[in-house]
C-alpha cells in the first residue's frame, strides 16, 4: 500500500475522528497488526486515549481484534477507512431507493458504526419530530422501512463475540429480529424498555452498496451508448443476474430469454415488441457487456463483469491520455490499444499525423508510462545488420494501478487544500456562524426587524462577499472529490475482477 | 467538447540515445535561474457543474463529518484549565473527563482490555459507586495537594496526559512507582466525592446526544 | 528500354574494335603524353579536324572509357587510361546492367541503394559511379519518399512513383499535410453525426434505427467530394483512411457488410469525461514533483488557485 494512500486514509481519520484517533491508526498502518503495549509505545499517547480510540475504530468497523498468544492484537482495515469517502453516495442511494426515512436510519448506522433497530427507529422518530407534521412518520411506519432496508440488505448484522475477531463471516445475516412496537414507543416517551433486540445489532453493508454503484455505471454506460430503454433492459439484467449469481462472479449464470421476457412483462412491457432487438443491439456493441451464450429457452444472455469493466477501464484511461495529452495523443494510444504492439512508423501513417508530431507524442505517453516500449530483435540476412525494431504497447493492469495512484494523490491534494480553506478563513465562517445562531434563536423569541438587521450588519458587505467566496470555494473541492472517486471506482473495480 | 490544438509543449528531458530516432534532444536555452514550478498550463480541466445531486451530497458530506468531528467519537486529548479556582468546577471537569467513553460501548462485543477500570466501570451505571480505595488520607493535605496541582501551569497536553496515563494505568497494573499516586487517589475521592454531591438523575445514561457536552476543552 | 542499353552497348564495342582514324590519332598522341593532352595538342596535331569531328571523337572516348578527364588550371586534359582499366570499365557496362536490371524489379516503389548494394555485391563507390552514369543517361531518377524523409529510392525513368513513395493525396512536396487531413476528420464526421441524428426510425424498431445511421465509405466520400474542398481528387481508399483515424478517435465505429464494403457511423462514448481530469491534479503536469514540502504542494499550487478563482 503506498504512501499517498495513507497519507489519504489518515486524512480522512483526521477530519471525521481527530488527531488521536489518526496517530492511533497511523501506527498500525505503519507496523501491521499490533497489540495495545506496542501502541502504547510508538504513539506515545496515554493509554487510557488509546483504547478510547480503538473502541472508537472498532465500532466503525475500521479495526477488527483477534487473540493471539502475543495478546490481543488490532488490525486497521485500510480498505474499510476510504469507504468514508462514498458515504454521502450510500445516503442519497437509500434515499431514490426507499425514502426519506430510510436515509435518515442509515445516517443513524453510519454515525455510530453499529446500532441496535430499536435505536434507530427510536432516534429517527424523534428526529422527524422536529420537523413540521406532514413529514412525519409512525412508529409502524418507521419500522416498515427498517424492513426494507434489510430486506434489501444494505445493513447487516453486526456479528461478533468477546473472543472472535470482528471478521465478516462468510454468510451475512440479515435475521430481523421481532420488535416490540409497543416497547418503542415507550422508548420513545423515555422510558428504559426491552425492545427485543437487546444485542442485536446492525451496520452498514459496504458490499451492498458496491454492487449497486457498479451496476449503475453499466446502467449508464448502456443508456448513454444506445438509448434509455436499453439501459432500462440493461438494469432488469443486471437485477435477474443477481438473483441468480454470486456478486463478485466474473460472469452471470446465462440468463434465458424467456425468463427476461417474464421480467419485463412486469416492469417495463413497452419494451416486449422489441426485446430481441434491443438484446442483439447489446450483445452486438463494442462494449461487450453481455453475450449470447446459448440458443434453447429462445435463447441465453450472459452477463459479462469483467470485460464490461475491462472496457470501461479503456474508455477512462483513453479519456485521460485525451485531455492531459491532447486529441492526437488519445488517438495513438487507441491505435496502440487496437494493435498490440505497433511501430512508431506505422503509428504515424495510421493515425496520420506528421512524423515530428507523432513522435514527440508517442515519447511524451512512454515518459508518462501510459505506453511502454518493447525491443524486438530481428535477425536479418547475413549481409544485413540485425535490425532492432522498437514496439509500443499498453500494459493495462500497470497503467490502470498507475492511475488508482494518481486518483489517490489528487484526492489528497484537494482534501489537503479544502481544510486549508476552510482553516484560513475560519475566522469569518465561525463568525457567520455565530451570526446565524444568534439570528434563529432572536426570531424563535420575537426578535424585531431592527434587532435582526443590525445582527446582519456584524459583517460587512465585503466580508460577506468574501466569505461566499470561500465558500464556493469549498464547495467546488467537495465536489471535486466526488468526481475523482468516480474514476477510482470504475479502476477499483477493474483490478477486483483482473487481480 | 472543444476540439484540442496538437501538442505542443516540449519534453522536459532531453532523450537518451537508446530509443532510436525519435524525439530530439532539446538544447535548452542559458537560463540564469531553475525552471519555474509550475508550467503554464497546456491542457486545463474541464468544467464541473455542481448538479443538484452533487449539492446534496455535499451537504451530506458537510454535515457528516461536522457530526463525526463533533461527536464523542473525536477522541479528544487531556487538557487541564489552569485558571480555575473552584472546586466544583474542578470535580466538574473530573466528572465530564470521567464520563466515560466506556459508558457508551456494549462490552460483550468489545475486547475487555479496552476498558480503563474493568472493576469500577462495571459498576458505574448504577450511579452509587464503587468500593473505595484506601481513604484515610486526611482531606487537609488532599485540598493542599490540590491548590498545589493547580497552581502548576497548564504545560504542554502530553505532560498532563502523563499524569493521566500513569492514573490509569495503576489500576490495571501492578503498582508502577508513580509520583501521582496520591492524585489518583484524590480523584478517586472526587468521583465519590462528586457523585454523592450531584445528583445525576435517572437519564444519566440515556442516549449519546447527552454526550455532546462531553468534549473537554 | 533494353533494346537501347543493348543497342548502346553493340556500338561501343563496334567502335572498339575499329577505331577510326581520329580517335586513333588522338589515342596515339595521349599515349605519346601519358601525362595527358589538351585540346590545343589535338589541334597543333591535327589542323585539319573540324570541332564537330574533334569533340564527337573526345566524347566517343570518354564514353567509351579510354580517357580520363582532368582540369589543370584552366585547361582541360584528357589522359589516357589504362588499358587494364579500360577492360574494367567494359566490365563495368555489365554491372551497370546489373544495377538496371534490379532497379528496374523494384517497379515503381523503387529500391533504397543499400538494398542495390546488397543484392548486386558491389562496392559503395563503384555503385555510386554506375548510378551517377545510368542517372546521367537518364535511364534512373531517384526520388524522394517520405517513408523516411532524408533517403532516396532508384526508379527507372519514366516511371510514376508509387503513393507509398510520394504520400499520395497526403502530400504536398514531401511535406504532410497535417490541416488537410484535419479538416476531412471533421468534415466526415460531421457527415455521420448528422446522419446518426436525423435518423429516428422508431417505428420499425431499434435495430433498423441502428442501421439507418450507417453509412458506406462511397457515401462519405461523395459527400467530401460534393464538398470540394480538396484541391487534389481523393479515392475512396482516402477517405477510409481518415475514417479509421475517427474509429481511433473513438467516435465512429465500423462494420463490414456481407459483400465486403465498409460501413461507419458515429457512436457515443460509454462514458462522460472521466471525473480525474475534471481535477486541477487530474492534468497536473509536475505532478511528479507534488508534495507537502517545497514549491509544490497543494496549499501553493498555483494550478488549483487558478482553478478556484475561475
Amino acid at each position: 500500500m503506498s504512501l499517498i494512500f495513507e497519507k489519504l486514509c489518515k486524512n480522512l481519520l483526521l477530519e471525521h475522528f481527530g488527531l488521536i484517533i489518526q496517530t492511533v491508526a497511523s501506527d498500525m498502518f505503519q507496523h501491521g497488526p499490533r497489540t495495545l503495549n506496542q501502541m502504547k509505545v510508538t504513539t506515545k499517547h496515554p493509554i487510557s486515549k488509546i483504547k478510547e480510540s480503538l473502541c472508537v475504530l472498532i465500532k466503525f468497523g475500521y479495526v477488527v481484534y483477534e487473540q493471539t498468544d502475543r495478546g490481543i492484537v488490532y488490525t486497521l482495515d485500510v480498505e474499510k477507512v476510504i469507504t468514508i469517502l462514498r458515504y454521502p453516495r450510500y445516503m442519497y442511494f437509500v434515499k431514490t431507493f426507499c425514502g426519506d426515512e430510510a436515509e435518515m436510519m442509515l445516517e443513524d448506522v453510519l454515525k455510530n458504526g453499529y446500532e441496535r433497530a430499536s435505536q434507530i427507529i427510536v432516534k429517527t422518530y424523534q428526529r422527524l419530530e422536529q420537523f413540521p407534521p406532514e413529514r412525519r412518520s409512525t412508529v409502524p411506519v418507521l419500522k416498515e422501512k427498517f424492513d426494507l432496508l434489510v430486506k434489501n440488505q444494505f445493513l447487516m448484522r453486526s456479528l461478533c463475540s468477546n473472543t472472535l475477531s470482528d471478521v465478516p463471516t462468510d454468510k451475512p445475516d440479515f435475521n430481523m429480529p421481532s420488535l416490540n412496537v409497543k416497547a418503542l414507543t415507550r422508548l420513545i416517551q423515555g422510558n428504559e424498555v426491552d425492545a427485543g433486540d437487546n444485542n442485536i445489532y446492525w451496520k452498514i453493508n459496504n458490499d451492498r452498496f458496491t454492487q449497486d454503484l457498479r451496476d449503475q455505471i453499466l446502467v449508464k454506460s448502456i443508456a448513454k451508448r444506445i438509448d434509455d430503454n436499453a439501459g432500462e433492459l440493461m438494469r432488469q439484467l443486471l437485477y435477474l443476474m443477481y438473483l441468480r449469481t454470486a456478486s463478485w462472479a466474473d460472469t452471470s449464470i446465462p440468463i434465458p430469454v424467456t425468463e427476461i421476457k417474464e421480467a419485463m412483462k412486469k416492469n417495463f412491457p413497452s419494451i416486449l415488441p422489441y426485446l430481441d432487438q434491443y438484446l442483439r443491439i447489446i450483445e452486438e456493441d463494442s462494449s461487450k457487456f453481455i453475450e449470447r451464450v446459448g440458443d434453447s429457452g429462445g435463447g441465453q444472455y450472459s452477463v459479462n463483469m469483467k470485460e464490461a469493466f475491462h472496457q470501461l477501464t479503456w474508455v477512462v484511461l483513453e479519456n485521460i491520455v485525451m485531455e492531459r495529452f491532447g486529441l492526437k495523443a488519445a488517438r495513438i494510444f487507441r491505435l496502440v490499444h487496437r494493435h498490440k504492439y505497433i511501430e512508431q512508423e506505422k503509428i504515424q501513417q495510421i493515425a496520420m499525423i506528421p512524423a515530428k508530431e507523432a513522435k514527440h507524442l508517442t515519447y511524451t505517453l512512454l515518459e508518462e508510462n501510459y505506453l511502454q516500449i518493447q525491443e524486438l530483435k530481428k535477425p536479418g540476412l547475413s549481409t544485413a545488420p540485425t535490425k532492432i525494431f522498437f514496439l509500443f504497447h499498453i500494459d493495462l493492469n500497470q497503467v490502470a494501478r498507475m492511475t488508482i495512484e494518481h486518483c489517490y494523490h489528487a484526492l489528497y491534494n484537494i482534501i489537503q487544500r479544502r481544510d486549508y480553506e476552510i482553516n484560513s478563513n475560519k475566522r469569518m465562517i465561525d463568525k457567520q456562524l455565530r451570526m446565524q445562531t444568534l439570528t434563529s434563536n432572536m426570531k424563535e423569541h420575537g426578535a424585531t426587524e431592527e434587532q435582526l438587521a443590525e445582527i446582519a450588519e456584524m459583517m460587512t458587505p465585503s466580508e460577506k462577499l468574501q466569505l461566499e467566496k470561500v465558500q464556493e470555494r469549498i464547495k467546488k473541492l467537495g465536489a471535486n472529490e466526488f468526481s475523482i472517486d468516480e474514476t477510482l471506482f470504475i479502476l477499483q473495480m477493474y483490478i477486483r475482477y483482473h487481480r | 467538447m472543444a476540439s484540442r490544438g496538437r501538442g505542443k509543449g516540449k519534453p522536459l528531458i532531453s532523450l537518451g540515445g537508446d530509443q532510436g530516432n525519435f524525439g530530439k534532444t532539446e538544447v535548452a536555452p542559458p537560463i540564469l535561474q531553475p525552471p519555474p514550478s509550475y508550467l503554464p498550463l497546456e491542457y486545463k480541466p474541464l468544467p464541473t457543474t455542481i448538479s443538484n445531486e452533487l449539492r446534496y451530497l455535499l451537504q451530506l458530506k458537510k454535515d457528516f463529518a461536522e457530526y463525526m468531528h463533533e461527536s464523542p467519537n473525536n477522541v479528544l486529548p487531556i487538557v487541564i484549565k489552569k485558571d480555575i479556582e473552584r472546586y466544583s468546577d474542578r470535580y466538574q471537569d473530573l466528572l465530564s473527563m470521567k464520563q466515560q467513553y466506556e459508558s457508551r460501548y456494549d462490552w460483550t462485543r468489545m475486547p475487555i482490555e479496552l476498558k480503563r477500570k474493568p472493576k469500577k466501570r462495571k459498576g458505574f451505571k448504577q450511579k452509587e459507586l464503587v468500593k473505595k480505595k484506601i481513604r484515610d488520607i486526611d482531606i487537609e493535605s488532599k485540598l493542599q495537594e490540590l491548590e498545589k496541582k493547580e497552581t502548576i501551569h497548564h504545560s504542554d497536553a502530553e505532560e498532563d496526559e502523563k499524569d493521566d496515563d500513569e492514573l490509569d494505568e495503576k489500576d490495571v497494573e501492578d503498582k508502577i512507582d508513580n509520583e501521582e499516586e496520591e492524585v489518583d487517589e484524590e480523584m478517586d475521592e472526587g468521583t465519590d466525592y462528586v457523585n454523592n454531591y450531584f445528583d445525576n438523575g435517572e437519564n444519566y445514561e440515556d442516549d449519546e446526544e447527552n454526550l455532546d457536552d462531553g468534549a473537554i476543552f | 528500354m533494353d533494346l537501347n542499353l543493348e543497342h548502346a552497348d553493340k556500338q561501343s564495342s563496334r567502335e572498339s574494335e575499329q577505331h577510326d582514324p581520329i580517335t586513333q590519332k588522338i589515342i596515339n598522341l595521349a599515349q605519346l603524353k601519358p601525362k595527358g593532352i589538351s585540346d590545343k595538342d589535338i589541334s597543333i596535331e591535327m589542323p585539319d579536324l573540324q570541332p564537330i569531328q574533334k569533340a564527337q571523337a573526345i566524347n566517343k572516348l570518354l564514353a567509351q572509357g579510354f580517357f580520363d578527364l582532368f582540369k589543370q588550371g584552366e585547361t582541360l586534359l584528357y589522359k589516357l587510361k589504362d588499358p587494364s582499366k579500360a577492360r574494367t570499365a567494359k566490365g563495368a557496362d555489365n554491372e551497370e546492367k546489373i544495377v538496371y536490371t534490379i532497379i528496374e524489379d523494384a517497379g515503381n516503389k523503387g529500391i533504397w541503394i543499400r538494398d542495390i548494394r546488397f543484392k548486386s555485391n558491389l562496392m559503395p563507390t563503384q555503385l555510386n559511379k554506375i548510378l551517377k552514369s545510368l542517372e546521367t543517361k537518364k535511364f534512373i531518377k531517384a526520388v524522394k519518399s517520405v517513408a523516411a524523409s532524408k533517403k532516396k529510392v532508384y526508379m527507372l525513368y519514366n516511371l510514376e512513383p508509387d503513393r507509398s513513395v510520394t504520400g499520395g493525396a497526403w502530400y504536398q512536396d514531401q511535406d504532410f499535410e497535417a490541416e488537410f487531413v484535419d479538416v476531412l476528420n471533421q468534415q466526415c464526421y460531421r457527415f455521420l453525426e448528422q446522419k446518426r441524428d436525423s435518423t429516428k426510425d422508431y417505428l420499425n424498431g431499434p435495430i433498423a434505427e441502428k442501421n439507418a445511421t450507417f453509412a458506406s465509405s462511397k457515401e462519405v466520400w461523395k459527400f467530401i467530394s460534393d464538398l470540394g474542398i480538396s484541391k487534389v481528387k481523393l479515392s475512396i481508399e482516402d477517405l477510409e483512411m481518415i475514417l479509421n483515424t475517427l474509429i481511433y478517435d473513438g467516435k465512429v465505429e465500423k462494420m463490414i457488410s456481407s459483400d465486403g464494403s465498409n460501413f461507419y457511423r458515429a457512436i457515443r462514448p460509454l462514458l462522460d469525461s472521466s471525473g480525474l481530469v475534471k481535477s486541477p491534479c487530474g492534468i497536473c503536469p509536475v505532478r511528479k514533483n507534488c508534495c507537502d514540502f517545497g514549491d509544490v504542494t497543494p496549499i501553493k499550487c498555483q494550478y488549483i488557485t487558478e482553478w478556484l478563482d475561475l
